[in-house]
């Protein structure tokens, strides 16, 4: 092989190029203490790498989530714990009256906190985060209970009235006003006419279905359903005498008052559930409604609705009835008993919540673990490698230094 | 005059002088060429001149002065260039590519598309909270930023390899000139019995220039003239002449030049489809397929994106989010007017009435039908459900867009939507994107207007059922026909171009060493070595003194026989 000067000299600037491009790869990796710093130093490896950041992004969303929902989840323990204090207060103060000793002042003392305490839980279903309302389901915006007008206008049916006196009688004639709360579609029909006093009627609780053993007609009927579940009683107000004539009005036979149903308490809410993901793919519950803690679920046997049973047990005190207090308390224990079911769901999803925290933590702690092996740099292995390019770097140098240098030239005198 | 004649010896010895004087003139030639890369050494053939009738030698002649070099390695040399300068643009081109995903360094797509899902999710938390809306929408406009940029950076880069194909045009049409002169003066030294040595390297040297820019197909005929073609034949170098490579604009894509071989009559051919190899080769395919291949996959996931959001978007409610009137973003041009809308599926289309209590009051229900109903059809079959144009009308405007107009007191939203007719036309859209990345964009209402950003259904404001399904399309397939993830349809793009820079990184490093191999051999033949030269020197020097020590003992022996 002939050697001449132009293949020693690419020799060793394409030599030594090598190892200089070798020294500034290692360098850049010791620098940056990654080993991949572009897309093309490991293609798979750096894709998988962009799959473990959006994991790591993910978790972070998660735990952002969770932390705050925890913030919802204490409020709403909180809320919930002031209710079943509430409702504890009002049994001990119901225990107290429903004994003979207890006297009508006494009773009617209770029944004013009976009334705050009423006020306090009406308060507390309408709990606020910021300004979501945190009881009211989906409709967050929305104040899920909200009190009941007592007073309600009566509406005059006329259509039972027998056929020839339909149209002579004047519906407007007859204003009634039904005073108090209740749940039932209650219908007042006049069954044997006449003026208040004489008159007699009787009572539906079930908008006109079964009807209750007539009564004499007084001005203030007791709208009342003995056999009812929640014995609630609504009065109605009636004229005795025509407002134009100064007579005795009449009430004919087959003349109705209509109750429209007019429970203390309405919820305004509804019934949905406010999701958020802990982990892939998995929704976790975060709320209960104020129906599930204050209202009877039909489907429930034992459930109450809290508020019907404070204002039954309120009027019961006023009108020193000590043998209603006694039946409310039963009512209690099982008001109680729903508050507390509430509480539990909470706490489910608090546990549900911390135990998913946890695993998300291990998946991160895993997911850096992984990503670190993937793309961070080996560095005793980078240090040796280093040491080695360094000592090739210099070995080639001293060796292209003595082939280059030495000449003919040197040795001719 | 016999060779043995004293002034025989003279002219012998003169002679000598010349020849070592030529080739000491040749060393330093050679010397002064050590570092010339495209040089061939030369060397001085001498000849023991035949004696005249005598039998004694009658000194030296100097035959000619030769160029050491193997054609056929020259040659190969040469060709071998086409292929460099090909994987050496096409490495550089990758990673500049490479650099404008800049993926790895963490400021790239995936990580916009991180947090724009990521804040779906933390809304999803809170719907009724109005810094994450605005938080949503800021981490949407980094992800059309980031969309739109990546397209610019791709088009603009397309436009600057169209300016390195125009200057490398303008390089071959340099060399080509350089070549047909060089041409020129070889044959006028041919002709003229001198040796065109040095003219020869220069020659050479163009023609590996302008191998490594594009690949040429070359020869030299008889009359030592080198005729070069590119393209398929189209001849850039005819013997004296050199013919025209022109960058000129093509007539498919503006601002794009097409390479067009001009011949002197003027004709003009279309060469860009058949310039494959070299520097130019590169650059063209970089520019009309490569970056384009990049264009395209980053517009079908921007449009798929944009899609998927919408439809989402365009089912649901926000927050007290009702419409008195929308109109479409998309508007149908004429022709399409007439035929069925594409994308349409069978189901129902559901528009919501919304009364002063922000209730839903009433909810139509207009059932559609894919591949038959035109976007008119659609229209009347809303007039016609709702049936009264005092409360709700539609109609297509003169520019094809789609209007649904409140004419009584209700507002109105967008309900469940199971045919995309809403997302389609783009009622309530969250993306607007007509054409691909290029003006992909946050719908300016939304910016605007944050609490219309959909989270939930039938304006119930805890409702987080559609910021949910949001954040859920992070991990749902949703790209090519729903089999993969917008993560790994993206990852699919980034491995591919990863792997296509490993490629071309091997190539270029094993084209490096054949060119080397190639190199080192002809340097192996035709370079010099200084030892070598020093050596002649030495000797031409010895030589020169040993012949002048000659002739003056000729001259001697002359005085000698002349004093006698």
């Amino acid at each position: 092989m002939r050697v001449t000067d132009l293949t020693k000299q690419t020799a060793v600037v394409r030599n030594v190029q090598n190892n200089a491009d070798r020294l500034q790869n290692l360098q850049e990796t010791m620098a940056s203490g990654r080993r991949i710093n572009k897309l093309s130093d490991d293609p798979v490896g750096a894709t998988q790498a962009l799959d473990y950041r959006t994991k790591l992004s993910f978790y972070n969303m998660l735990k952002g989530i969770t932390q705050q929902t925890f913030t919802w989840l204490d409020r709403s323990e909180a809320e919930l714990s002031h209710v079943g204090d509430l409702l504890s207060r009002v049994k001990t103060l119901a225990l107290a009256q429903a004994n003979d000793s207890s006297d009508s002042n006494s009773r009617r003392v209770t029944g004013e906190e009976v009334q705050n305490i009423y006020d306090a839980l009406v308060q507390a279903g309408n709990a606020k985060l910021g300004k979501v309302y945190i009881f009211s389901g989906s409709k967050t915006l929305t104040q899920p209970l909200v009190e009941g007008d007592s007073v309600q206008p009566a509406e005059v049916d006329t259509k039972n009235l027998e056929s020839d006196l339909k149209f002579l009688v004047d519906p407007a004639q007859f204003q009634g006003r039904f005073i108090g709360f209740s749940e039932h579609p209650y219908v007042v029909r006049i069954v044997k006419e006449g003026a208040v006093g004489h008159a007699q009627f009787e009572v539906s609780d079930d908008g006109g279905k079964n009807w209750s053993r007539p009564k004499t007609l007084l001005p203030d009927v007791e709208v009342f359903n003995e056999e009812g579940a929640s014995s609630d009683k609504v009065m109605l107000k009636l004229q005795e005498h025509s407002d134009k004539l100064g007579e005795p009005l009449v009430y004919p036979k087959g003349l109705e008052f209509r109750f429209e149903p007019n429970p203390p308490v309405h919820y305004q809410g509804n019934d949905d559930r406010r999701m958020i993901p802990t982990s892939e793919g998995v929704l976790q519950p975060i709320n209960v409604t104020a129906r599930d803690i204050f209202f009877r679920e039909p489907d429930k046997p034992k459930s109450v609705n809290i508020f019907d049973m404070l204002t039954s047990l309120k009027r019961a005190l006023d009108e020193n009835d000590g043998k209603v207090v006694e039946q409310r308390l039963q009512d209690l224990d099982d008001a109680f008993e729903q508050v507390l079911n509430q509480r539990a769901t909470i706490g489910a999803a608090r546990k549900e919540l911390n135990d998913q925290l946890d695993k998300v933590r291990d998946r991160e702690f895993n997911n850096t673990k992984q990503l670190s092996e993937l793309e961070d740099m080996n560095f005793p292995a980078a240090v040796t490698e280093m040491n080695m390019a360094d000592v090739r770097n210099k070995a080639s140098l001293d060796t292209s230094a003595r082939m280059i240098q030495p000449s003919l030239l040197n040795f001719l005198r | 005059m016999s060779t043995n004649s004293l002034f025989a010896q003279l002219d012998m010895g003169k002679r000598a002088l010349m020849a070592q004087q030529s080739g000491m003139s040749t060393a330093g030639h050679n010397i002064a060429n050590v570092d010339n890369e495209n040089y061939s050494r030369q060397r001085v053939d001498l000849e023991a001149q035949h004696p005249f009738r005598s039998r004694f030698g009658a000194g030296v002649d100097i035959q000619q002065v030769q160029r050491v070099a193997d054609r056929f390695l020259d040659k190969r040399l040469i060709a071998e260039q086409s292929r460099g300068g090909s994987v050496e643009v096409r490495e550089k081109g990758l990673k500049r590519l490479e650099a404008l995903f800049a993926e790895v360094e963490g400021f790239g797509l995936r990580n916009a598309l991180n947090d724009f899902w990521g804040a779906w999710g933390r809304l999803a938390a809170q719907p009724e909270t109005e810094i994450l809306r605005q938080n949503l929408i800021d981490s949407a406009k980094r992800l059309a930023n980031r969309v739109n940029g990546m397209h610019r950076d791709f088009v603009q880069m397309r436009q600057e390899l169209n300016g390195r194909i125009s200057e490398r045009v303008e390089r071959v049409n340099q060399l080509a000139g350089r070549v047909a002169s060089l041409n020129v003066r070889i044959q006028q030294v041919d002709r003229g019995k001198g040796e065109a040595n040095d003219l020869r390297d220069q020659r050479e040297a163009a023609l590996k220039e302008m191998s490594k820019l594009v690949h040429i197909d070359w020869f030299e005929n008889k009359d030592h003239l080198v005729m070069v073609s590119i393209g398929n034949g189209f001849p850039l170098v005819n013997g004296r002449h050199a013919n025209k490579l022109a960058a000129s604009f093509a007539s498919d894509e503006a601002g794009m030049f097409s390479l067009r071989g001009i011949d002197p009559k003027g004709i003009s051919r279309d060469l860009t489809p058949n310039i494959h190899s070299g520097e130019l080769g590169e650059y063209v395919d970089l520019r009309d397929h490569v970056v384009p291949h990049f264009i395209s996959k980053l517009d079908e996931m921007a449009s798929e994106v944009a899609f998927r959001v919408n439809r989402l978007q365009n089912s649901g409610t926000g927050l007290d989010a009702t419409f008195k009137q929308v109109t479409s973003s998309f508007a149908l041009k004429p022709d399409a007017l007439t035929k069925p809308l594409p994308f349409l599926k069978d189901g129902k289309f559901r528009i919501n009435l919304v009364g002063h209590d922000h209730q839903i009051a009433e909810t139509y229900e207009i059932g559609l039908h894919a591949g038959k109903d035109t976007v008119q059809d659609v229209v009347d079959r809303i007039n016609k459900t709702v049936a009264n144009p005092k409360l709700l009308q539609a109609k297509v405007n003169s520019d094809g867009s789609v209007t649904i107009q409140s004419t009584g007191p209700y507002d109105f939203v967008l309900g469940q939507d199971d045919t995309d007719f809403s997302a389609i036309m783009g009622f309530n859209n969250f993306f607007e994107s007509l054409d691909g990345a290029k003006d992909f964009r946050v719908n300016p209402k939304l910016v605007e207007r944050p609490n219309l950003i959909s989270t939930g259904k039938n304006l119930l404001p805890g409702d987080n059922s559609t910021a949910l399904a949001m954040n859920q399309l992070q991990f749902q397939p949703t790209m090519e026909g729903g089999t993969i993830t917008f993560d790994d349809f993206y990852n699919g793009m980034l491995s591919e171009l990863g792997l296509m820079i490993n490629r071309s990184h091997e190539e270029s490093r094993n084209q490096q060493l054949i060119l080397d191999q190639f190199q080192k051999l002809r340097n192996e033949i035709s370079s010099v070595n200084m030892d070598e030269e020093v050596a002649d020197m030495v000797q031409h020097q010895r030589g020169f003194e040993a012949s002048a020590k000659f002739v003056k003992s000729v001259d001697e022996m002359t005085k000698t026989v002349i004093d006698m």
